[in-house]
This record gives structure tokens, C-alpha cells and sequence, in this order.
């Protein structure tokens, strides 16, 4: 159980960042 | 004999590249940081073919054999984490203050915020703790070629020597991003490419599972292998230390990219902060994806190397276990493939150390101590190079016990030495000597008694208290110095 949540948090936190870091590049642009 | 081939034409275009970059390096800028000219694609494939060693690949995919999907999923989240913070957190302001200062390396950052003397011994924990990191990713090599492809132990040595240091000498720093760029789609696609044939040979992922759930192995039925805190060597678990032992060691292992200064450097050399923004988008995308397919292999091991061999041996040596599975996977052509991935891998790695151990040595500590010309200062990085890479190898052809135990402990104390100065310079209004340097000392020290000490006892990795102890040394001294310069005199 413990070890499902993680991966999925992994996958989570690697979309999240990739947002993140997406959102603050057009931030950038503008 | 297709595996030699393969390997030998990599090698050649590693030199070909290195000389081909020598007629674009002109001075010091260049050979330390390529112009700080570097677009996105060659700063974000450096930092992560720099950061993935052998290590990555042995070690990271090797070892959930041992201890099971916890190993692979904590690793997996911390590598993904502290790539994002080391690209949102770190590397703005490290852009931004080097480019203000206009520092070469990392420990001139500290010269510039903190002084000199926290300059010269960070420069020093470089020079002796890479030399140290150095041995274990040359043995990794040697190793791996010596069980790959039957090269004789002291020859892989050489040969691995003998390219990183023909082409780090003569093409710096340019050279170094270029091949790292290569080796790291290598390393990239390689693994990408691995965990794709281990889920076609076990017949996708869900079969894999289910199979693995009802294998029984050595360690118990197939199921530990999905139980946290259940499986680890024989010392851990007879200790009932697992849970520490696994989230100590991982955590060590992934927050070394906030602080390395060989894969921080790289934020420096970036042409513009449109860069840096552009590189946080990538970098962990690529990081991730390196770090669930590679690191997650391990425990489907035990449904592929049974049917070959003897499954003890691996046990034993879980280093063994992705060059096994690769070379049992793939065809003649494909094996050729992962074998120089791997050994890509390890030259990345080695290139940048010795990168900056050189430039750190005549820039950190020979530049301040005496008057040189540009021209004279480049051509003694040049031969230190030569030096550095060299001395390694001499330790790793038989390393004494204490050698092995330095090496052990050798990127925990980087990493706990370097990470709170590195906070310090980029976020405190009032960066102060005393504290960075007393926190890096203590570091040093805290992680090399730990490691001696009480690792074998509590299992938990050296950067564990290196970083508590760095972190309250510096509260301290902070705290102190502010009292004194706000105490009436």
C-alpha cells in the first residue's frame, strides 16, 4: 500500500513540477 | 566482439569531440564554463548524464533485487523532488548571483559571499572527496568491463582513464557538455529502452506483477518484495532497521543534485536565466523517467536471472543484476547498446569531477596564491587534469581499507558540506563568514564519524546528521554573531 502511494506521488510531483515549471516559463515570456 | 566494436567507436567519437572543441575553446571562460554560452538541451542532458553514474545504473536498478519495490519507489520520488528543487530553488539565484560576482566555480561563489577562507576549504573538500568519489565510479567501470567483455581489470581502467582525460584536457568544459549530451540521450534511451524489454519478456507490466507476487525466491515468497520495511541485507533487518536504512540511503542519494557543486556548475555555464526556465521544464521530466524505468527493474530479477544462474551471486552483488538482464534481454546489437550506455554513464560522471576538481584547484586556491597569467593558469588546468583523473585510478587498482571506507562516505560529505553555504549565499540578505564555514567544517567532520561510528549500528546514512548538524552549527553561529553585533560595545 505504502509503496503504490509513493509511486503515485512520484508520478504526481513529476506532472506537477512540469506544470509548474511550464506556467513560470510563460511568466517569463509575458 | 559486436560489444568491443560498438564500444571502441563510442570511445573514438569521445576523443573526436574533444579535439573538435579545442579549436572553440579560447580562454579561461571557455574552458571552465563554456562561454556560459549553453542552451537548454546541453545544460539540462549534462546535469542529468553527470548525475546518473554507473551508480545509477548498477547500484539504482541493482539493488531493489535486495530490497524490493521500497527501494525503487523512494528513490524514484526523492530523484524526482530535488530535481525540481534543484531546478526552482537553486538555480535562479545561482545564475543570477554568479553572473553579478562573475565566478568561475562554485567555491569562488563562497570567496564572493563569505571570504576567502570558506573558498579555500570548500575547494579542498572538492579536491580530496571527488578524488575519492572518482575510485568508486572507475571500479564501476572496471568492473563492468571486466565482466562484460573480459578486459583485463587494470586495462578497462586505463582505457576509461585514458579517453575522459584526453578529452577534458584539451576541449574543458565545452567538451565535457558536449559529450555529456551524447552520453545522456545513450543513457537516457538505454534505459528507457531496458525496462521496455524486461515488461515485453515478462508479458507487461500487470503479468510482471502477478508473477512476481506468486514467485518464491531466497527472500521469502514474491510478495515481500511489495512490503515496506520487509526486506534489506542480512545486518540491516537483524538490526530492525530497514525503514531508516532505506529512507536515509535514498534521500542521500537524490538530494545530492541540490548541492554537487560538478552538477551545479552547469546553472552557471546556462546563456541566460531563459535557460535555467526552460531547463526546469525538461530536466526532472527526463530525470523521472530515467528513474521509474531503471530503478524499478531490480526486483523483476528474480523472474529472469533464476533461469540462467545461480540467484546468490546477485544477492550478494546486486551490481550485477542490470548488466545480467541486459545482456540476457537484448540482442547482440541492442546488448552492445546498454553495455555502452552504462559505460557512458561512468565517463559523465568522471569528465565533470575531474572538470572541476582541475578548475577548483587553480582557480580556488593556485589563483590566490599567486599572480598568474590567463594563458599560464589554462595550460596548469590543463595538466591537472591529467594528474586528477590519473590518481584515481591508481587507488582503485587495489584500494586499501581506508580508501574503501573514504570512498564510502565521500558524496555525503560533499553534499552535507556544500548545501547550507549554498542556501546561505542565494537566500540570506546578510551572508556571513563565520557560520558557512563553521557549518561546512562541521559537516565534514559529523560525517565521517558517523560513518565510522554509528552507521553500522543505527543504518542511517552519513548526510542524515551531516545536514542536521550543518544546519543547527550554522543556527548557532548566526544567532551567536548577530548577538555580539547587536550588543552595545
Amino acid at each position: 500500500m505504502v509503496i503504490e502511494a509513493v509511486y503515485a506521488a512520484s508520478i504526481v510531483l513529476m506532472f506537477a513540477g512540469f506544470l509548474i515549471a511550464c506556467r513560470r516559463s510563460f511568466k517569463v515570456i509575458e | 566482439m559486436i560489444e568491443i566494436t560498438v564500444l571502441a567507436v563510442y570511445l573514438f567519437l569521445m576523443v573526436i569531440l574533444g579535439i573538435y572543441e579545442y579549436r572553440k575553446t579560447k580562454g579561461m571562460l571557455d574552458y571552465y564554463l563554456a562561454g556560459k554560452n549553453l542552451g537548454v538541451l546541453l545544460v539540462s542532458f549534462s546535469f542529468f548524464a553527470t548525475y546518473f553514474s554507473t551508480a545509477a545504473f548498477l547500484g539504482g536498478g541493482g539493488f531493489g533485487f535486495v530490497a524490493g519495490f521500497q527501494w525503487s519507489a523512494f528513490l524514484i520520488f526523492f530523484h524526482i523532488l530535488f530535481a525540481i528543487m534543484a531546478w526552482m530553488v537553486i538555480a535562479p539565484p545561482m545564475k543570477r548571483i554568479a553572473d553579478k560576482h562573475g565566478s568561475l566555480t562554485i567555491p569562488e561563489i563562497f570567496g564572493m559571499n563569505f571570504g576567502k577562507a570558506t573558498q579555500f576549504v570548500a575547494s579542498i573538500v572538492i579536491i580530496v572527496f571527488f578524488q575519492f568519489y572518482m575510485v568508486s565510479i572507475y571500479k564501476g567501470a572496471g568492473n563492468l568491463l571486466e565482466v562484460m567483455l573480459g578486459i583485463d581489470y587494470t586495462m578497462a581502467l586505463l582505457i576509461t582513464a585514458g579517453v575522459v582525460m584526453v578529452y577534458t584536457a584539451i576541449g574543458g568544459f565545452r567538451a565535457v557538455v558536449i559529450t555529456d549530451l551524447i552520453q545522456g540521450v545513450l543513457v537516457l534511451v538505454g534505459g528507457v529502452l531496458l525496462f521496455i524489454a524486461v515488461m515485453f519478456y515478462l508479458g507487461g507490466p500487470f503479468s510482471a506483477i502477478e508473477s512476481l507476487e506468486n514467485v518464491e525466491t531466497l527472500m521469502g515468497s514474491g510478495s515481500n518484495f511489495f512490503e515496506f520495511g520487509k526486506l534489506a541485507p542480512p545486518p540491516i533487518m537483524n538490526a530492525g532497521m530497514v525503514i531508516p536504512f532505506v529512507l536515509s540511503l535514498t534521500f542521500a542519494i537524490s538530494i545530492a543534485q541540490l548541492a554537487s557543486p560538478q552538477l551545479v556548475v552547469r546553472f552557471v555555464a546556462a546563456k541566460d536565466e531563459r535557460v535555467i526556465e526552460k531547463g526546469a521544464i525538461l530536466t526532472p521530466l527526463i530525470i523521472g523517467i530515467f528513474a521509474i524505468c531503471v530503478f524499478s527493474i531490480g526486483p523483476f530479477g528474480w523472474l529472469i536471472i533464476p533461469e540462467y544462474d545461480d540467484p546468490v551471486k546477485y544477492l550478494k552483488n546486486s551490481d550485477l543484476v542490470v548488466p545480467f538482464i541486459a545482456m540476457k534481454l537484448f540482442p547482440a546489437g541492442f546488448n552492445a547498446l546498454i553495455l555502452t550506455a552504462i559505460v557512458a554513464a561512468a565517463m559523465s560522471t568522471i569528465n565533470s569531477l575531474v572538470h572541476v576538481i582541475a578548475t577548483s584547484f587553480v582557480r580556488d586556491i593556485l589563483h590566490n596564491a599567486k599572480h598568474l597569467s590567463e594563458r599560464t593558469e589554462l595550460i596548469i588546468t590543463r595538466l591537472s587534469v591529467f594528474v586528477f583523473a590519473l590518481i584515481p585510478v591508481t587507488l582503485a587498482l587495489n584500494p586499501p581499507d581506508v580508501i574503501v571506507v573514504i570512498v564510502g562516505l565521500s558524496f555525503s560529505v560533499i553534499t552535507s558540506a556544500f548545501l547550507l553555504p549554498l542556501l546561505s549565499s542565494f537566500y540570506s540578505s546578510k551572508p556571513s563568514e563565520i557560520p558557512a564555514l563553521a557549518s561546512m567544517i562541521v559537516a565534514v567532520i559529523v560525517c565521517i564519524v558517523w560513518y565510522l561510528y554509528f552507521y553500522r549500528v543505527y543504518w542511517i546514512y552519513p548526510v542524515v546528521p551531516g545536514l542536521i548538524a550543518s544546519f543547527i552549527t550554522y543556527a548557532v553561529f548566526w544567532k551567536t554573531e548577530r548577538a555580539f553585533s547587536a550588543s552595545p560595545a
